[in-house]
């Protein structure tokens, strides 16, 4: 069947400006860079690109000990949050941890306990270990642990999970907590 | 023209009223009404008092001389550290980096370097003060190195600046700018410290 050139024209004129309406309705519509927030689970797995990340939870103490031995006081608690990660591709080490207590004061992991920093890991090689942090008493309770894999002072929407965790203001540790070290893990282990 | 001068100034009661409108600024000025408010004398804040300084509460409670603190990081010149011993407490819900122009020394007072502090730390155990956390109060000596520690007195007289919250033009993101005064703090000196301050080698 042969269209007249006019109808031919006319047809894809048409179909043109549907697929130009088309775009613009998809470009409105889904965002940028897809998802950002990663919604975690106490004690499953949660994918947080480029990151795989188990929490098995947290604890609260008033003195901490550090790889050098020293223990280490506050005028707060100490918060260790215990976890398992592994990277989805080439190894790394994720840039920032972060507690949010319910009134909205955020507290980053601390630098102040010496070998407490995030640890690297590799594509499915998954080590345990603990994250400490410094909060003042009051902010025990219900807590959101918040992983920025990539940081976050880019400019760009990066992704991050976000977890609730609860620490008993009535269970803080009396005793020194001898901090984890990052522990290599056997296939399948968590 | 004639007519509206004639209607202003036709009679002995207006022309009066337009006098008196006159010789009001000469009044005003003779009651020392244009004369310049003096400056409100600073706010003397007894040491220990809570004061706002922005991003944080403080209390400033006394000084030390010591050349037995941080020994190894004394510059060049000299003679010992003065430590002003202050209790911080950020109020918002971010943490925030010490901010050093909120409590300034007197002019008077001979330091080394810029005149911010060399090194924060904590009193509680002598460590490097990193950042303040918010709710979380913390004592924190801010160490001058001063050239002639013999020289400073028994009493230390230091400005409170407050700081303002604004956008950061360069980073896009809010940052703190050093406000008016606040008041003044003398405080008094208290060389005795607690044993975890003190260098061993001395």
């Amino acid at each position: 069947m042969r269209l007249a050139p006019r109808l031919r024209m006319a047809v894809l004129t048409v179909v043109v400006v549907a697929a130009g309406v088309g775009v613009n309705q998809a470009n409105e519509r889904l965002p940028p860079y897809g998802e950002t927030s990663v919604a975690m689970e106490l004690g499953r797995d949660a994918v947080v690109p480029p990151f795989q990340i188990l929490v098995h939870g947290a604890r609260g103490a008033e003195h901490v000990q550090d790889i050098t031995g020293e223990p280490l006081t506050s005028s707060g608690v100490w918060v260790l949050v215990e976890l398992s990660y592994a990277t989805l591709d080439r190894s790394g080490t994720p840039q920032e941890f972060e507690l949010r207590d319910s009134s909205g004061r955020r507290f980053r992991s601390s630098e102040r306990v010496a070998g407490a920093n995030p640890w690297e890991a590799g594509a499915d090689i998954w080590l345990r270990g603990e994250i400490v942090f410094e909060v003042p008493r009051d902010a025990l309770g219900e807590l959101t642990l918040v992983v920025w894999p990539q940081g976050r002072d880019q400019g760009l929407p990066n992704r991050y999970g976000q977890l609730l965790l609860w620490v008993d203001p009535l269970a803080v540790e009396e005793e020194l907590a001898v901090l984890a070290q990052p522990v290599l893990l056997d296939a399948g282990e968590r | 023209m004639r007519g509206v001068l004639a209607t202003l100034a036709g009679t002995w009661p207006r022309r009066l009223a337009i006098a008196a409108l006159a010789l009001l600024p000469v009044v005003v000025a003779m009651v020392g009404g244009f004369a310049t408010v003096p400056p409100a004398p600073p706010r003397q804040v007894p040491p220990g008092e809570l004061v706002q300084l922005g991003p944080y509460d403080a209390r400033v409670e006394s000084f030390f001389v010591s050349d037995r603190v941080r020994v190894s990081s004394l510059p060049e010149g000299a003679d010992a550290w003065l430590g002003v011993v202050v209790e911080l407490t950020v109020t918002g819900t971010a943490e925030e980096y010490y901010l050093p122009t909120t409590i300034q020394l007197p002019p008077s007072q001979q330091v080394l370097g810029s005149g911010a502090p060399d090194t924060e730390i904590l009193v509680r155990d002598g460590s490097m003060l990193f950042r303040l956390l918010p709710g979380l109060p913390e004592r924190v000596a801010l160490l001058y190195a001063v050239p002639d520690g013999e020289a400073v007195g028994d009493e230390l007289t230091l400005a409170l600046h407050s700081m303002y919250s604004d956008e950061s033009f360069l980073f896009e993101e809010p940052s703190w700018y050093e406000d008016e005064a606040v008041g003044t703090v003398t405080v008094p000196r208290d060389d005795f410290l607690p044993a975890v301050l003190i260098d061993e080698e001395t």
